[in-house]
């Protein structure tokens, strides 16, 4: 049915929603793998420290 | 109830102590209504139209203040845990402040009202009805307000976290007292100021008592 | 506390291989709806987006209540990655309603309760991270925090009712209420596909936030040899 109160195309904002979700969600993924792996490296280090102060 | 009581009255004793504070709070509430007319120009019907919503962002904006001030002394001269070293429950302490505090801000939005009338030539003639609306508008800002105050009175940043943490907690509160005090101005031809005032009612009712029940906790050591 | 695991990834990565195959699918394959034509699409994002964020903050409710009311650090970790995971999710929620409604409305944002609800809702979370960013004591920091999420949580329903009245003069319907047995697969296969990814990245999460209070809670090695080493109770004053 064409004409009135149909919409066509917009495939740009479709392209748009999916991007954004994707970029959102695996960025925030990614962040917290980095922080994660980061803080892991952390207490390594002060497990080692520790280890030596005894 | 007498330890209730009590608190209520060192509290009330505070803000007459400090009532300079609270005149310099109105005068900023009332330089925030003027400059909102700024912002839409001097267009009277635009600005009677939305009156009521200036208000109380206005009275929204000088909470923070007024609410951040009621923890001040509490925390300048560390009276906060020498208050809890007694033996009355925190939960007066707590209901203590928050009705102070909801009656200053009550104060706040009365005295802003003929600024309103004034700036905006938007009055009403249902002025009891204003004042309810008033009352309920200012305890639903309080209740989670007094809350929010002790615990940024304790942190860092206070400042900006207070009003963080509040504003979008009282969008109801805001939606509803700003609905109501539009339809007391412009007029309710299908009254729906009742439902309004129910929602406000119930937001209170449910806040002064969870609030209560966790000032405790926000306080303890 | 725990040792590497693989569990949150290998959630994480089935989530995402769901999502994958749920999206081709829902992209590609699915029919074209009459009216809001290829547009309509974003809903195989939107509605899983929304329910797992609603999920994600319920799950922050119930982690505060546990911390409250039994006590536990493990508790508080699952808050902080519960919050933040419901941030996230909702962000992306308010953005991709405002890209769904642009074509739509040809507004970006037309104060649908939900999505208005969705907003209020990221931004009193979002207060309650910049709270636990600016508390230093790690005991303070849990607790009023589990206690803001109450408080903000209680406020749900309150709010989006409001926002329904206050809009029901102008609201004009923004999603499809009743959606045809053709689009249910690719939404159902989304739909668990966020929902393991979102656990994945709880539980990671969970874990960055218990180690960083394991860091903060132990005593420093000097200290350790003399009698109490609980850093907390620092903001009061000397007994």
């Amino acid at each position: 049915m064409t004409g009135v109160g149909v919409i066509h195309g917009g495939w740009e904002f479709v392209v748009a929603a999916y991007t954004v979700t994707a970029v959102i969600l695996l960025g925030y993924a990614l962040s917290v793998h980095w922080r994660y792996r980061a803080e892991r490296a952390r207490r390594r280090r002060e497990a080692g420290r520790e280890e030596r102060a005894r | 109830m007498s330890a209730l009581a009590a608190a209520l009255r060192k509290d009330l004793l505070l803000q007459w102590r400090t009532r300079a504070q609270v005149v310099a709070i109105f005068v900023f509430g009332a330089s925030a209504l003027l400059l909102f007319s700024f912002a839409i120009g001097p267009h009277a019907a635009a600005l009677r139209q939305h009156a009521a919503g200036f208000l109380w962002l206005a009275l929204l904006l000088s909470s923070t203040l007024a609410l951040a001030e009621s923890f001040q002394s509490e925390m300048e001269h560390r009276a906060l845990e020498g208050l809890l070293l007694l033996p009355a429950d925190a939960r007066a302490l707590y209901y203590g402040k928050a009705i102070a505090n909801a009656l200053q801000l009550t104060l706040l939005g009365v005295a802003l009202v003929p600024v309103m009338v004034v700036l905006y030539d938007a009055g009403t003639a249902r002025l009891p009805a204003l004042l309810g609306i008033i009352v309920l508008g200012s305890a639903g800002l309080s209740a989670p307000g007094t809350l929010y105050a002790a615990m940024t009175a304790q942190a860092r940043a206070r400042q900006t976290l207070l009003p963080l943490l509040l504003f979008p907690l009282v969008v109801p509160v805001l939606l509803a007292a700003v609905k109501a005090t539009s339809l007391l101005i412009l007029g309710d031809p299908m009254g729906q100021i009742r439902s309004w005032a129910v929602l406000l009612v119930s937001f209170n009712a449910i806040y002064w008592s969870l609030c209560g029940l966790l000032f405790e906790r926000v306080v303890e050591d | 506390m725990r040792d590497y695991s693989t569990r949150p990834y290998a959630l994480g990565g089935l989530g995402i291989a769901l999502l994958l195959w749920g999206s081709t699918w829902g992209l590609l394959f699915a029919p074209r709806e009459a009216y809001m034509g290829d547009v309509q699409r974003i809903m195989y994002v939107h509605v899983p987006t929304a329910w797992n964020a609603m999920l994600a903050l319920t799950f922050a409710f119930a982690c505060a209540l546990f911390f409250l009311l039994r006590g536990g650090w493990e508790w508080d970790a699952r808050l902080e990655a519960a919050i933040e995971v419901g941030v996230v999710l909702s962000t992306l929620l308010c953005m991709q309603g405002a890209i769904w409604a642009k074509p739509t409305w040809g507004v970006w944002w037309d104060w649908d309760p939900r999505l208005t609800t969705m907003a209020v809702l990221l931004f009193a979370f979002g207060g309650i991270l910049a709270l636990r960013q600016f508390v230093d004591d790690p005991v303070k920091r849990a607790v009023w925090s589990a206690v803001a999420v109450v408080i903000a949580y209680v406020d749900v329903p309150i709010v989006y009712f409001s926002v329904k009245w206050w809009n029901s003069l102008h609201q004009m319907q923004s999603s499809p209420e009743t959606v045809s047995r053709a689009f249910h697969w690719p939404l159902r296969i989304n739909a668990f596909g966020v929902l393991l990814l979102v656990a994945g990245l709880i539980d990671l999460r969970t874990r960055l936030a218990a180690l960083r209070r394991e860091g903060e809670l132990a005593a420093p090695p000097v200290v350790a040899e003399r009698a109490t080493p609980a850093p907390i109770g620092a903001a009061g004053g000397t007994p």
